[in-house]
């Protein structure tokens, strides 16, 4: 027993050694991203070596940001959109996970879920799906921007996966005890995949806070334009090499290369403060095992 | 089965679509509007709507164009009420959702030269003007009139009219990019801004005592003119020809090498980014660039202002000293940008009215400037922008500041003034870079704005991609001795077989169709 | 209910429609849970599946889908006529290839990896940390690339120091596959891990210990026990990976390759990005796309028909 807790010391420090090397690489360009969009955009363009901190320290790039009027009603529009986007997501995915997770013959589960594969290959293109939306009545509403991503089928066969790695005599059990169907995914098989629904909480969520294509092609009204297209335009805007109109003038550009980095400051900082609530529910996934016995 | 019904049903729908326009277009014949010259503002209680691009300069301030100060006043001055329709900036496709949707404003702002105007006239999408220019637009009949090639650009091989054109007063407009070079250093040589490659040969070995690559830039097709050659399309005694297989552009290549060889040219230079070009014209790294007068020259000027740094334009490179070259990076003056009215517009008579104000003398004033006395005051005949719209040091950019007051920095349906540029260029320097790099021939070889047809240009795009891809790959790696220049025979070989005879054939095609036009 | 499916199998003879009917009988409830979701896909998928239609047509936005005229094959044949087809699918498939081989793996050994830590904050602060990159957008990443690796970066700089030649790493065609990979490592690693994580979590604890009792030392836990528990989502994600064997990015190779790299870097989303959507070509684009997809769905019921026979683990 000695011996082997020396050789798990020694794997375990290498382990830490590796961690830290990663979280090293994986951090500092974000820490990159922060000094930068600190900077002043004249120096950071010089700059070629590392970052330390921000060279010539000035926060002209946040006021750019925080000055656009529409940045609120941008924070607004993506907080609705996230939070029903992800309630239906969770709702319809877990349906159609439980339906194909079943393990009982059932004749139409096989085509059904071949079906809905094959839209993860072949789908009608931008512009028919922009004309079906269009006469479904959801043109410029953020129900457009919604509903056409309800379930993505990539996340539905993970929850399937992991559906059907729930044990089969939990189920059982509730059925013979006159449970429907319905009752089995509320009370047994949804409490027993927390861990599964927190992380497509997370890739759903994620999702819609870094979507803006699907906004910049079916809303046509700016108010009700989601934060990544009010970024993205600032973006643009700020964009050096889109020179086409001749632009004259030089303060445009002062502010241009920090800006850049501020905005991903600006779109990233929220979705980073809910992961650490997300998270406990894996831990929490450990449970299932516990409830099992 | 229900795929199927629905199918039918979009099918019926864009039927139904297409039918109602065409009953629209027959009501309209029937206008009482009063024809000829009238004067602003008319009276009049529809309102049209516009769709165009939120310009970028006010969308930070704006959500809508119908805020600014100057489009209240030009529903003051024009008399007609106009409501703006904006795409999402940067939605590539917004024009062909805005077509395929049906769902048409009565004027679109667009650049047209990936649609076939021609097309969309005869499918009824958008208007054959010639009639309502006719009798509700004389202002822009006059001025087509007076200017019969730009007539030419602004209508289709069947010579209709489809737009309401942005159009540049004066060649200098159109040059808005070009070479500067460090001209203090110049001045420390006793050297003069060069003008053929010769002059070149002695201002680089020059500047290579002074940095270590002089070239901070990776447009070096720009050279093409200092030996004749072309890098692109030209006409050639009305012969489309293609630039990069001609025997002159192996003469380029050739120089290039040698450039590189003596280290003038960056060894990375196929990664150097606009960043990267700033950075070394800026520090001293380089001391010749190439870029636009505002966004390049106007920034370095003002970021070195005070210092011995100074540029000088140089006019694109020509044969000899006597001669101007025949190569640059000039625009047409018509770039295909405009607005076209739609057959959703139920009264196009008001429409043609509403356009045609910014061809007028006042009209081209009112956009170019804004409005008299608010925006900008006449100094002995010179419309002069007020001064705290051209002075930035409240932190608000000009270009935003003019964009709110008037449209002369942006574009839309008027003709551009010289005079705003004058203005907006802050230095001498830029002033004297447009007549620098507008100083040359090459609207005399420029293949000009032709209309393909929809299999013409699918036919043109999918063989050209595959050349254009095949040269910028052996163009740079003849630059860096990869490829000897030798190769150059066994190139052109190989573009020949890629189609270049069909792509330029197709040219050749509607270039004669644009000539007989 | 394993009653039920015998019973299932035993009326083989009896007419499809007709076991059909009795099937939609008795799992009418679960047949109710699934329309829902069903009837999203034919809404939002099947209904505009017509739109594919125009990779055999000249499609002109003005005269619609169904009006724009029939060129049967003629852009699937530019396609492979092309003289660049066989280099663009020749680099497809090795960049994607090493980022299967090396890019796959990673995020499952760095589940691993963290999952030998008993300190839940040491844990989550590797977690927190490593996914950070995900949420940089391309055009950043990609910035942060150049800066790096261009002219004076610190990449350069320091490969200069060993072989005193500062050309950088972004104008050699032979380095190209590497910095993709790599990058794309960097970038994933993290929120790619977070899918395996979960099923870490909810194997049986008590698994664990039996190991631990019948003497099995740490590496036999996770040979015996851990691999075995998350194995069916690495089998399901690597089914997945598979069936977008052709579909490499398109933005981070544009905004990385130059000419001196196409040699290596070109493949078909960005030649289809260059041919199609710049001009606006839809036609083209969705040909492509559509040979795409046939490709990538050759390699998903391949993957899958092997995983069913070796694991017993299949998509459907």
């Amino acid at each position: 027993m000695r011996k082997e807790s020396f050789s798990r010391k020694l794997f375990l420090l290498f382990d830490a050694i590796i961690m830290i090397l990663l979280m090293v690489v994986c951090l500092y360009p974000m820490l990159y991203v922060v000094f930068a969009s600190f900077s002043d955009s004249a120096k950071l363009m010089a700059n070629t070596g590392l970052l330390w901190k921000p060279i010539g320290f000035n926060t002209a790039a946040y006021k750019a940001v925080a000055e656009n009027p529409m940045i609120l009603s941008g924070y607004g529009n993506t907080l609705f959109i996230l939070f029903f986007g992800v309630i239906i997501n969770i709702t319809m995915t877990s349906l159609a996970a439980y339906f194909l997770s079943r393990k009982n013959k059932i004749m139409l589960k096989g085509p059904i879920m071949a079906l809905m594969i094959f839209t993860m290959y072949f789908s009608g293109g931008m512009i028919p799906i922009f004309l079906t939306v269009k006469n479904l009545g959801l043109y410029n509403s953020l129900w457009g921007v919604i509903l056409p991503g309800t379930i993505s089928t990539y996340n539905l066969i993970i929850m399937r996966t992991s559906f059907m790695s729930i044990p089969a005599n939990l189920e059982e059990a509730a059925f013979l005890d006159g449970a429907g169907h319905l009752t089995i995914l509320w009370h047994v098989v949804l409490p027993l995949s927390k861990a599964i629904i927190a992380v497509m909480v997370l890739y759903y969520g994620v999702g819609h806070w870094n979507a803006w294509f699907n906004a910049s092609i079916y809303l046509n009204d700016r108010s009700k334009y989601p934060l990544q297209l009010i970024l993205r335009e600032i973006l643009l805007q700020n964009d050096v090499s889109n020179m086409a109109q001749n632009a004259g003038s030089a303060e445009i550009y002062s502010v241009a290369e920090s800006i850049k980095y501020a905005v991903v400051v600006v779109a990233t900082l929220p979705i980073l403060c809910i992961y650490p609530f997300l998270q406990k529910y894996f831990v929490k996934g450990v449970m299932i095992g516990a409830l099992k016995g | 089965m229900k795929k199927r019904i629905i199918c039918g049903l979009l099918a019926a729908a864009t039927a139904f679509t297409l039918t109602s326009c065409g009953d629209k277009k027959q009501a309209v014949t029937e206008s009482n509007m009063e024809k000829g010259v009238v004067s602003y503002p008319i009276e009049t209680d529809e309102k049209l709507t516009v769709w165009m691009n939120l310009p970028g300069q006010v969308s930070s301030v704006v959500s809508n164009y119908g805020e600014t100060p100057f489009a209240k006043n030009l529903a003051e001055a024009t008399g007609i009420e106009v409501e703006y329709i904006h795409p999402a900036q940067g939605q590539d496709s917004a024009l062909n959702l805005l077509i395929a949707s049906g769902d048409m404003p009565d004027i679109v702002k667009a650049y047209w030269h990936a649609e076939n105007p021609n097309t969309l006239i005869e499918q009824n999408v958008i208007y054959n003007l010639n009639d309502f220019i006719d009798d509700y637009s004389p202002n822009y009949k006059k001025y087509l009139e007076e200017n019969p090639d730009i007539k030419k650009q602004v209508t289709t091989d069947d010579g209709y009219n489809y737009v309401y054109p942005f159009l540049r007063a004066e060649k200098s407009l159109c040059a808005t990019a070009g070479f500067m070079l460090r001209s203090d250093w110049l001045k420390e040589f006793g050297l003069e801004v060069p003008k053929t490659i010769a002059d070149w040969d002695k201002v680089l070995e020059a500047f290579k005592t002074k940095c270590e690559a002089p070239f901070a830039t990776n447009r070096y097709d720009m050279f093409a003119g200092g030996f004749g050659a072309f890098a692109s399309e030209y006409v050639d005694n009305g012969t489309v020809k293609y630039g990069p297989i001609q025997p002159e552009y192996k003469e380029l290549m050739k120089k290039l090498n040698e450039w590189f060889q003596k280290g003038y040219i960056d060894k990375n230079f196929a990664i150097s980014d606009s960043k990267l070009m700033d950075s070394n014209i800026l520090n001293g790294i380089s001391g010749v660039t190439f870029g636009a007068g505002g966004g390049k020259m106007g920034t370095y000027l003002s970021a070195k202002a005070g210092e011995s740094f100074d540029l000088a334009a140089a006019p694109y490179p020509s044969v000899s000293a006597t001669e101007k070259g025949k190569y640059s990076g000039m625009e047409w003056q018509y770039t295909t940008l405009g607005c076209a009215i739609t057959t959703a517009c139920k009264n196009p008579q008001l429409a043609a009215r509403y356009l045609d104000y910014g061809y007028s003398e006042e009209g081209m004033m009112f956009y170019n400037f804004g409005k008299e006395g608010e925006s900008y005051d006449m100094v002995d005949g010179y419309p002069k922008y007020k001064a705290e719209l051209t002075d930035a040091t409240d932190g608000t950019p000009v270009s935003q500041k003019l964009t709110m007051n008037c449209l002369g920095s942006e574009s839309g349906p008027f003709v551009q003034d010289k005079r705003y540029l004058e203005q907006y260029y802050g230095t001498d320097q830029q002033r004297d870079a447009i007549v620098q790099w507008s100083d040359n021939d090459f609207y005399d070889y420029k293949f000009p704005t032709v209309m393909l047809s929809a299999e013409e240009g699918s036919e043109y795009s999918s063989i050209m991609a595959e050349i254009k891809t095949y040269v910028d790959e052996t163009f740079s790696n003849i630059i860096i001795g990869k490829t000897p220049v030798d190769e150059f025979d066994n190139y052109v070989e190989t573009v020949k077989s890629m189609g270049i005879d069909q792509a330029m054939s197709i040219l050749q095609a509607a270039y004669d169709r644009y000539q007989n036009k | 209910m394993k009653i039920k499916s015998g019973s299932g199998t035993g009326e083989k003879k009896a007419p499809y429609l007709k076991r059909l009917k009795a099937d939609f009988k008795q799992n009418a409830v679960l047949y109710l849970i699934v329309a829902l979701p069903l009837i999203y896909y034919i809404l939002f998928h099947y209904v505009p599946m017509y739109g594919l239609l125009i990779s055999f047509k000249n499609y002109s936005p003005a005269m619609g889908v169904m009006e724009s005229p029939w060129v049967g094959l003629k852009h699937f044949m530019s396609f492979f006529n092309g003289i660049y087809f066989e280099r663009i699918l020749s680099n497809t498939f090795r960049i994607s290839f090493f980022s299967i081989l090396f890019g796959f793996p990673a995020p499952i050994l760095l589940a691993l990896l963290i999952n030998e830590f008993t300190n839940k904050k040491f844990v989550k602060t590797v977690q927190t940390i490593t996914y950070l990159p995900h949420f940089i957008s391309l055009v950043v990443v990609c910035g942060i690339i150049s800066s790096f690796a261009g002219s004076n970066g610190i990449i350069t700089n320091l490969i200069e120091k060993f072989t005193n030649d500062n050309t950088s790493i972004l104008v050699k065609p032979e380095c190209f596959t590497a910095l993709y990979v790599i990058s794309d490592i960097w970038q994933a690693i993290g929120w790619d891990s977070i899918i395996y994580f979960a099923a870490l979590t909810s194997i049986d604890p008590e698994l664990y210990e039996a190991c631990t009792i019948d003497g099995g030392g740490r590496l036999r836990q996770a040979w015996n026990v851990t691999l075995p528990g998350i194995m069916p989502t690495i089998i399901i994600m690597l089914i997945l990976r598979m069936g977008s064997i052709l579909s490499v990015g398109y933005e981070k190779i544009i905004l990385l390759y130059n000419p001196l790299t196409y040699k290596t870097a070109d493949v078909i989303s960005t030649y289809v990005y260059r041919k199609g959507l710049l001009e606006n070509n839809y036609s083209y684009a969705t040909a492509i796309g559509l040979f795409n997809s046939v490709v990538n769905v050759i390699f998903l019921v391949l993957a899958n028909t092997i995983s069913k026979k070796v694991s017993d683990t299949s998509l459907w």
